[in-house]
């Protein structure tokens, strides 16, 4: 329960953080996806329900503020919680580089996903220059993940200490 | 002698040389050989003392004042914080301003109803080309109506709720507006790329579009008013089946500078608007 509460307020603060003020700090084609990075986080250091559910709930809340159609990114986070569960129980992600790796190609498998149903649905113009600012919103995403996975750390084991485990 | 009259004798003495020399000295502008020894003994000394006094009278007047400069120092930034403070406002609302008569310039050119509405969020992930604005279906606002600002077309509305529309940009390969080439008339669709800009396509063969060609809507596609700016064309080439041309677009509107925008309720025999908005508009 309270991971629960700990997840639903970190979450609001990155929705918020990702519709408004993320712009100020990145060009907004480039800006990281912070909802994936917390999705991940969750997968590697909640309970497996909790980290499912957020997984879930922020994906739908992500369809309403985006172009996307409603239950792409829930669909699309759920997947991204499987496959981060599979990659951190066969290869322990513990470093943040290995972390911030496996984000990258998550990152970039969503974004290949988001192309693929574009693609489905018409001409989306697809070329050298559309390839480099998915790989670059890739990048930033993945090394954004080893800022915010200290400061989430941080704010879980004060979050804890204030209201028990 | 007793010494009281010795005393008395010689403070006579003294004030009866002093009337002496007084009443008998010459009126000469020319000081004495006396008068120059002892102005030249003294000189040096006068100086040091003189510049002595004049160091001890600036410090201590320095100490004095910065005590009270140092007070004005702190009003004197405070009241420059303040004014840095007011001058900041004073252009946001200078920049607003501008921006609102453009819109409202806009509003009254149009010949049906519109609704200024502000930029309130973008698209959470950076996906999808879409914005959010601060009018929704309790405001009259409608899906697939446009969006437009002083510059140009900025997209249709996509979704709405009771306060607030999600905006599809132009720049957004799901959105496709009919557009002509102002100079040379031809007729295409325009749709977002996500290689940045707009695309023109399906432009016949024989069409003499060139780069720098103002795109303009046509009016055809029932969502957006004849006449509006939509880009410039950049480049053009033949598509990859070799029946139509295609350009390459540059929107007129640059998306990230936005913050309010024009949304167009209706039109003449468009739009039903429901009754009871019309104040709103």
């Amino acid at each position: 329960m309270t991971d629960g509460i700990f997840m639903l307020f970190t979450g609001i603060a990155a929705l918020v953080l990702q519709t408004t003020s993320l712009a100020f700090l990145a060009p907004i084609d480039y800006k990281p996806d912070m909802i994936l990075i917390l999705v991940a986080w969750a997968t590697l250091r909640m309970p497996f329900g909790v980290a499912a559910g957020f997984a879930f709930t922020a994906g739908i809340l992500i369809d309403l503020l985006s172009g996307a159609p409603t239950g792409l990114f829930a669909l699309l986070y759920c997947l991204i919680f499987l496959t981060c569960g599979y990659c951190h129980a066969t290869l322990h992600l513990e470093g943040r580089v290995a972390q911030a790796v496996i984000i990258f190609g998550l990152t970039l498998a969503s974004g290949g996903i988001v192309l693929l149903m574009r693609w489905i649905s018409g001409p989306v113009g697809f070329g050298w220059k559309a390839a480099q600012w998915f790989f670059f919103k890739s990048v930033f995403t993945g090394l954004t993940s080893m800022l915010v996975f200290p400061v989430l750390e941080r704010l879980r084991s004060g979050y804890t200490r204030l209201v028990g485990a | 002698m007793p010494r009281s009259i010795r005393d008395i004798a010689i403070i006579l003495i003294l004030i009866g040389g002093g009337l002496l020399i007084l009443f008998s000295s010459p009126k000469e502008p020319e000081a004495g050989a006396v008068s120059r020894v002892v102005y030249s003994v003294l000189r040096p000394f006068q100086q040091i003392i003189s510049a002595v006094h004049s160091r001890v009278k600036h410090t201590w007047e320095g100490y004095i004042s910065l005590v009270h400069v140092q007070a004005e120092n702190a009003t004197l930034k405070e009241e420059i914080r303040r004014l840095r403070r007011e001058n900041t406002v004073l252009q946001n609302k200078e920049g607003e301003n501008r921006r609102l008569t453009k819109l409202l310039d806009l509003k009254t050119r149009y010949e049906f109803p519109s609704l200024v509405a502000q930029v309130v969020g973008e698209d959470a992930l950076g996906w999808y080309r879409t914005l959010f604005v601060n009018r929704g279906s309790e405001d009259g606002v409608a899906p697939d109506m446009p969006v437009t600002v002083a510059q140009g077309i900025v997209g249709r509305i996509a979704k709405t709720s009771t306060d607030m529309s999600r905006v599809l940009l132009v720049t957004d390969p799901n959105l496709t507006v009919d557009c002509r080439v102002a100079r040379t008339r031809d007729r295409g669709l325009v749709s977002g790329s996500l290689e940045r800009g707009c695309i023109l396509r399906y432009v016949s063969l024989k069409s003499g579009m060139a780069p720098g060609d103002e795109v303009v809507t046509s009016g055809l596609d029932g969502v957006f008013p004849r006449g509006l700016n939509v880009g410039k064309i950049e480049r053009v080439r033949k598509e990859a089946q070799g029946l139509f041309l295609e350009a390459l677009v540059s929107p007129a509107v640059d998306f990230s500078e936005i913050e309010e925008v024009l949304v167009i309720l209706g039109r003449k025999g468009g739009f039903d608007i429901q009754p009871g908005l019309e104040g709103k508009r």
